[in-house]
């Protein structure tokens, strides 16, 4: 009996470990082993080349350009909509009216495929009719035509935008439930103890929201990294790669110029930083819980 | 002098009337309980008190001030809550001190005072340690030193015993007692723990369905029920109550009822032939010996709780099993039938109405 309740488990294990194994590790260990080779991603005839490719990189000018966009690309794709969400979770649970209305607007572009947002920013920014420039031409009163993707000044911030207007809402509602998690009384002590609602805020509430701060950074900063999506419908990695980060680099050299091992190299370098990164996070969780739990 | 003044205090949420017109003097030093059952009002009516809660209705005064519509900081009180409410992220000094650093208080009176309070809760070798480090009674008293420190008019206390365990309540009970002694604050404890109330109040202030059922010394209480609520409130294991008829046999006023005779020894203002009920304190009865034989009862569950035991007894024609409280070790079974008798007087009589129509000592 028991043997057959063993047997029953294993068979019903098989489908999702056989799909998360061809669709993951077997990937995983592929980019490994190709990013020791000179593949080009089509011919079976390649040639073991060690660690020339990791070598390659740091004489790569646009893997340090894709290097440093992709800095700036996480750090204002986590800031930006870790910084609004708070905000926004901050006034929703103020109960200011409508709250619960604006808590369903603002989590909707979550809802929507990078796809799509990138799409509907590409039309906002449209140089002639789009919305970004028929606002600031009422505004001005001139006519605004400008290029905001294809201006190597402004493209990587355009998308930034874009990104925090989706994530936004996500960081709202890891926000508003840490806020809910925190317990009625300890704000009524602040009442009885004459706390401004500043000092509340900075004293009590920001410190009890660090466990949903944690999440949401971990999350922005993972999100960030595999950020492609809305780079490659938005800009693709232009104007002359300046909106270029290591995901989009890594496309390029793999799938458009055929340099699949120094693709897989790239890669590589991707899953040790997001691996840095699960590791931090964890390290702040058990913290975290350390104080909170 | 009074330190608390409720003049007619109402509060409803909606149709929904929670406080239904409380009118309290509160005198300065005072230890006063509110008691009552889960959803008296008793919570509600504390948190009003601290501004916690808005008034529907009433007038709240803290030393003759109106504090009414006052914001809770101004009000004058400190309050220590059920759950303690320590703030996680901080050390038990900085959880104290709390009110002070917010107040911008100069950092040598802020050591100070944090000094004075830890001895007095003994907490000084605990003060950098995390809520989350201490034992549940040294987190409430984490909590009454956040109160004291605010060396404020009223304390409230808001059945902050409920989370400890049984051994660790008795100890904190005693701690809270010898701390109003030392401090002499005016306190108000919630509860609805009778023996809590008890031990510690100068007076309880029994609450039912948001009214005051009654006020008083706690023997008062005990001893003079105004009504059956009171009465079965107050007491543990709480009075026994049987219903009877008043009858007059020889000239001698009775009450009666199947299988039951008991005189009464004073005279009460009730017709013969009206229904009363009659309240027995389990402790004023006894199996056989030498009391007066009051009816017989059939016992049906004995607890014994080593310093003494509960026999819990069924009397024909009535609905409740009649609690008797004897010595250690009796010899009673379930199932035997045995006299009961009263020792000494105490009777409660108990109009239809359910208020104390007199009571009999």
């Amino acid at each position: 009996m028991e043997k057959d309740k063993t047997l029953w488990r294993v068979a019903m294990l098989i489908p999702p470990l056989a799909v998360f194994g061809i669709l993951v590790v077997w990937p995983l260990f592929s980019s490994f082993y190709y990013s020791i080779t000179n593949w080009n991603g089509f011919s079976a005839d390649y040639r073991y080349v060690g660690f020339d490719n990791f070598l390659q990189i740091f004489h790569d000018p646009l893997f340090t350009r894709a290097a440093v966009n992709t800095v700036i690309w996480m750090l204002a794709a986590v800031i930006v909509p870790t910084g609004l969400g708070l905000v926004l979770a901050l006034l929703i649970d103020s109960q200011v009216p409508g709250a619960s209305v604006f808590k369903s607007i603002f989590y909707l572009p979550i809802c929507l495929s990078a796809i799509v947002v990138g799409q509907i920013w590409v039309w906002i920014y449209q140089p002639d009719w789009g919305l970004l420039n028929t606002a600031i031409s009422l505004v001005t009163g001139g006519n605004s035509h400008f290029a905001w993707l294809a201006k190597p000044g402004t493209a990587l911030y355009a998308v930034i935008a874009a990104w925090s207007w989706q994530q936004t809402g996500l960081a709202m509602v890891i926000f508003l439930a840490g806020l809910t998690a925190i317990p009625a009384d300890l704000i009524e002590v602040c009442h009885i103890e004459g706390a401004s609602s500043g000092q509340r805020i900075r004293q009590v509430v920001l410190p009890l929201l660090r466990p949903a701060t944690v999440v949401v950074v971990a999350l922005g900063l993972i999100n960030s990294l595999k950020g492609f999506d809305i780079l490659y419908i938005m800009t693709g990695g232009g104007p002359f790669n300046s909106s270029d980060t290591l995901a989009m680099h890594m496309y390029n050299e793999s799938f458009k110029k055929y340099h699949m091992g120094y693709g897989s190299a790239i890669s590589v370098v991707l899953f040790l930083i997001a691996l840095a990164i699960i590791f931090a996070y964890f390290r702040q969780l058990r913290k975290v819980d350390e104080i909170y739990e | 002098m009074s330190t608390l003044t409720l003049k007619n205090i109402r509060k409803s949420f909606g149709d929904v009337h929670i406080i239904k017109g409380i009118e309290l003097d509160i005198q300065s030093g005072e230890f006063v309980v509110f008691v009552g059952p889960s959803g008296c009002g008793k919570s509600t009516l504390l948190r009003m008190i601290s501004g916690l809660e808005t008034t529907s209705s009433g007038i709240i005064s803290i030393r003759d001030r109106d504090v009414t519509h006052v914001p809770p900081a101004r009000r004058g009180i400190a309050m220590v809550f059920q759950s303690y409410a320590l703030f996680p992220h901080m050390s038990v000094a900085d959880n104290i001190t709390f009110g002070l650093r917010l107040a911008h208080a100069g950092k040598d009176e802020i050591t100070k005072k944090l000094a004075e309070v830890a001895d007095i809760l003994q907490l000084t070798p605990l003060l950098d340690r995390r809520p989350k480090q201490l034992s549940g009674g040294q987190r409430q008293r984490v909590a009454i030193g956040r109160a004291i420190i605010r060396n404020p008019d009223v304390f409230l206390f808001d059945e902050p015993l409920s989370n400890l365990d049984a051994a660790l309540r008795v100890q904190m009970r005693l701690e809270i007692a010898s701390l109003h002694q030392r401090l002499k604050a005016t306190m108000i404890y919630v509860t609805h723990d009778q023996v809590e109330a008890m031990t510690l109040a100068d007076r309880i202030v029994v609450l039912n369905e948001g009214r005051i059922e009654q006020v008083g010394a706690p023997i008062d209480l005990y001893e003079h029920p105004a009504n059956r609520f009171v009465a079965q409130f107050i007491g543990s294991p709480k009075m026994n109550f049987l219903a009877a008829k008043i009858d007059v046999v020889e000239g001698r006023q009775m009450a009666v009822a199947d299988g039951m005779a008991m005189q009464l020894s004073d005279e009460v203002p009730a017709q013969p032939g009206e229904d009363i009920t009659v309240g027995i304190r389990p402790e004023s009865l006894a199996i056989g010996g030498e009391g007066r034989q009051i009816c017989q009862a059939r016992i049906a569950v004995v607890e014994r709780l080593g310093s003494e035991t509960i026999a819990y007894a069924g009397v024909d024609g009535q609905e409740e099993l009649l609690s008797i409280k004897l010595p250690a070790n009796p010899q009673v079974r379930p199932g035997d039938l045995v006299p009961v008798t009263m020792i000494g007087q105490r009777v409660h009589v108990f109009g239809r109405d359910g208020i104390s129509i007199r009571s009999q000592i």
